[in-house]
């Protein structure tokens, strides 16, 4: 038995989360993974977010949770997000490391135009690119209004055009 | 080449995985440790908010934020009080008072006059300065513009009363007093029937209301009373807006105490008045906030008595901007002078720019094709940046080019930069920026303005740009419509010159009698080659009769004519056909199979949506619910095809 803050008493993991319920968290797994890939950074392993979203999610008791799978891809936007600010902040402190080579982002060519999007972004050409989704619920998992995120994808794919319509032509 | 959703499945596949099992394993693990380590567990969903990029929510490490978060909190909180107290001060009309005491209680005995030009007499002059003008100004606009039936009557419509005021003085020091609120109540009432009847028709579903509070709790939550800070001024004790608010970021923060009147202008601010505006901007970037608040006019912006308090909280604040180019000319005028400033640097790490002066629809151009961000421009009289943008709609580029001016006064034979009166200058410009349009567009009732032209379904038609280089947005224009019509929108002429990423515009779609539709999106068919790639949504028109098409404040454009395309659906080209089928609305929850293509693909190749129970708060099952059953539709354009299946048990219900 642990405390919570404000002294109730709450249960471990496996008393909150039954072998069922567990079950759902696993079923997440591969199309989270997936989307964590997408809006990670390069040098983020996608099963260290969706480990850490799921770390989260175990915290809570499963009634808290309305619904599991777009509660699970917010987990994983804000942990990028977040990720990438950590990242950000220490290369500003200290810029010298960032020439080390110690931390240096490397990637095949062939994505650097799609890491070069805004990872919400990114996330968002996936949602609707790839699985299909419409951009109301895909917008809303990724924290934007549907006007910016129609707007957003119009820009992105006008520029990941032209980027490869560049690479057409040299090759 | 690769397509670009092979990218992104390269992209998904990444990495190395472990495994679900492995994953959740370790999850269980980390769950239990972190909730150990403190013998605590958040349980809240504050990590659920969506968050910006500026703002943090989850947190993969430790730190601190407490200090400037509370700190921006406490602000807000003051802020929101120094609004009420000049609120309340705007009904006032006597000048300073003979007791600190009397300053609030004249306050609250004037609630019901309303007369908002003698406002400002209750507060400390050199504080509100040139206010008198602006609020004046203001309401004449508004009676101007029928947002108000009169301009000495501006809250008309609206009753404000305070009552059972009882007052407890603390003194701070002399000359310097905090006026408790130890009991009372402000109340207030809407009449809409007195409210001007544009102001009416805005608020056509609005009822009158009425609201009191308690004035003793306004600051409850931060475990503090309400209380005014009053200031003796050429003998009449006055209320002190900047005073109060800034002892109420001192005392939620538990900073020290402020130094009352120990600011000597002689020894503050600067030498000329460029130096002025070039020693704060320096100061601002260098993080140095001891000459930073000594550039503030002492007698209107009082901070430099709360230096240590200013200290306390910047100690580790983080400024990260540079400065490239900075250069000023300056107009002396007694003891105040404009100073116009240009000035350019980057931001950030990632080197956005920022630039104060020279044309902003320019930078905003090239901004939008770069890749460091979009930057921030501030140029001309302001008069586009309040209220959010709006007044850009029409705001003629002879006022939104060109320098910025800052106000800047003199005291004590120094010269310090006065906020107040810059952010006056601005309210002024955008009052006379101010027009119809803007009134309309501002109220929601854009589709009431005479319609900018008539346009016929199918056919071209040229949107001319608002004023001298204006944006699409709030053009009106009028159309008749058939019930169960389907349309959407295109652009059909060349890019605006420079700036291929706001080549897209979004018009919202009324009845003639003001009822909202829905909303188009405009954009090129095929852009630049490719049929496919662009976002375009349609709306059934419910009736036949006019329409009003208003396009709203968006990325619209600017600068150039050009020329759109309302269309049919039915009669619309297939390109565009096919984008509004892939993105109408109302098919949430499909799934879609893409056919091969090149960088957005050939679109759909097939969709099945499946429905699930919906259920409505409040609803009540009745004997016999509405079934929806089992069925499979397919639609077939092309080569495409559209499958929608509803499952057996799907069924909503709605009873009374």
């Amino acid at each position: 038995m642990q405390t919570i803050r404000g002294g109730e008493s709450v249960t471990t993991v496996e008393e909150r989360w039954d072998p069922g319920q567990l079950e759902r968290l696993r079923e997440q797994y591969e199309p989270l993974r997936r989307f964590a890939a997408v809006i990670g950074r390069w040098d983020v392993e996608p099963d260290d977010l969706v480990q850490e979203a799921y770390a989260k999610v175990l915290m809570k008791h499963p009634s808290e949770i309305r619904d599991l799978a777009p509660y699970l891809r917010r987990m994983v936007v804000n942990l990028a997000t977040d990720e990438r600010r950590r990242v950000g902040r220490a290369a500003t402190f200290a810029p010298k490391l960032a020439t080390d080579g110690a931390s240096v982002d490397s990637y095949p060519s062939d994505l650097s135009d799609l890491l070069g999007l805004p990872a919400r972004v990114r996330a968002l050409l996936y949602m609707v690119e790839v699985e299909g989704q419409q951009i109301g619920p895909a917008a809303e998992a990724v924290g934007m209004s549907s006007g910016n995120a129609r707007v957003a994808l119009l820009r992105a794919r006008r520029r990941l055009r032209a980027e490869l319509s560049e690479e057409l032509s040299g090759e | 080449m690769s397509e670009l959703r092979d990218r992104l499945e390269a992209l998904a596949a990444r990495g190395t995985p472990r495994g679900a099992d492995d994953v959740l394993r370790a999850a269980q693990r980390d769950a239990q440790t972190v909730a150990s380590d403190d013998g605590s567990v958040d349980v809240d969903n504050s990590d659920m908010t969506i968050i910006d990029d500026d703002l943090p929510v989850v947190a993969l490490e430790p730190r601190s934020r407490k200090r400037l978060g509370s700190f921006v909190a406490s602000a807000g909180i003051a802020a929101l009080i120094g609004v009420g107290v000049l609120a309340v001060s705007a009904m006032v009309g006597s000048g300073g008072a003979g007791s600190p005491e009397g300053a609030v209680r004249q306050l609250a005995d004037a609630v019901s006059n309303k007369d908002a030009l003698a406002a400002v007499d209750v507060l400390v002059p050199s504080e509100v300065r040139s206010m008198r003008e602006t609020v004046k100004n203001a309401t004449d606009r508004a009676a101007e513009l029928k947002i108000v039936d009169e301009a000495s009557k501006p809250l008309a419509g609206v009753d404000l009363s305070v009552d059972h005021l009882a007052l407890r003085t603390e003194p701070l020091a002399d000359g310097y007093a905090k006026v408790i609120i130890t009991s009372g109540e402000i109340s207030a009432g809407t009449h809409k029937g007195q409210l001007s009847a544009l102001l009416q028709k805005a608020w056509r579903n609005g009822e009158d209301g009425h609201a009191q509070t308690d004035l003793t709790t306004l600051a409850e939550s931060s475990n503090l009373p309400t209380f005014i800070v009053v200031v003796r001024h050429g003998g009449g004790w006055y209320v002190s807006p900047a005073y109060t608010a800034l002892e109420y970021i001192r005392e939620i923060n538990h900073y020290p105490a402020a130094d009352f009147g120990s600011a000597n202008a002689a020894d503050l601010g600067a030498a000329t008045p460029d130096d002025a505006v070039k020693d704060a901007l320096h100061a601002w970037q260098s993080a140095d906030w001891k000459r930073f608040i000594s550039l503030a006019p002492p007698d209107e912006l009082p901070v430099y008595d709360y230096r240590a308090m200013i200290a306390a909280s910047a100690a580790d604040s983080q400024v990260d901007f540079t400065i490239d180019h900075l250069s000023t000319t300056s107009i002396e005028s007694g003891d105040s002078a404009i100073v116009k400033l240009d000035a350019s640097g980057t931001t950030g790490r990632d080197g956005a720019k920022w630039q104060v002066g020279g044309s902003c629809a320019s930078f905003l151009a090239a901004s939008a094709n770069s890749d460091t961000g979009s930057g921030l421009c501030l140029s001309g009289d302001l008069a586009g940046t309040v209220p959010f943008g709006l007044m850009m709609i029409n705001g003629s580029d002879s006022n939104s080019t060109g320098p910025v001016s800052i106000s800047v006064v003199r005291e004590g034979g120094r010269w310090f930069v006065s906020p107040v009166t810059t952010v006056l200058n601005v309210v002024d410009a955008t009052i006379r920026n101010i027009d119809q349009r803007s009134v309309y567009t501002l109220l929601g009732l854009a589709y009431e303005l005479p319609p900018d032209g008539t346009i016929t379904l199918d056919q071209p038609f040229d949107v001319a740009p608002a004023a001298a280089g204006g944006w699409r947005s709030s053009r009106v224009y009028a159309f008749e419509g058939q019930a169960g019509q389907e349309v959407t929108g295109e652009i059909n002429s060349a890019p605006a010159s420079g700036d291929h990423s706001s080549d897209y515009s979004y018009a919202t779609l009324y009845t003639a009698d003001g009822d909202q539709v829905g909303s188009i999106d405009f954009q090129r068919v095929p852009s630049q080659g490719r049929a496919d790639y662009y976002y375009a949504s349609s709306t059934r028109l419910p009736k036949t009769g006019s329409y009003r098409l208003v396009f709203v404040a968006n990325w619209g454009a600017r600068g150039e004519s050009s020329t759109l395309t309302l269309w049919d659906l039915a009669h619309a080209p297939k390109s565009l056909r096919d984008a509004a089928a892939r993105n109408r609305d109302g098919s949430s929850g499909s799934t879609c199979t893409y056919s091969p293509g090149k960088l957005g693909g050939g679109g759909i190749q097939s969709c099945v949506a499946t429905a699930t129970p919906t259920t409505f708060p409040g609803a009540v099952a009745t004997p016999n619910p509405i079934s929806v059953p089992s069925t499979t539709t397919t639609h077939s354009g092309g080569s495409k095809s559209v499958t929608a299946t509803t499952a057996p048990s799907a069924s909503t219900t709605i009873g009374k």
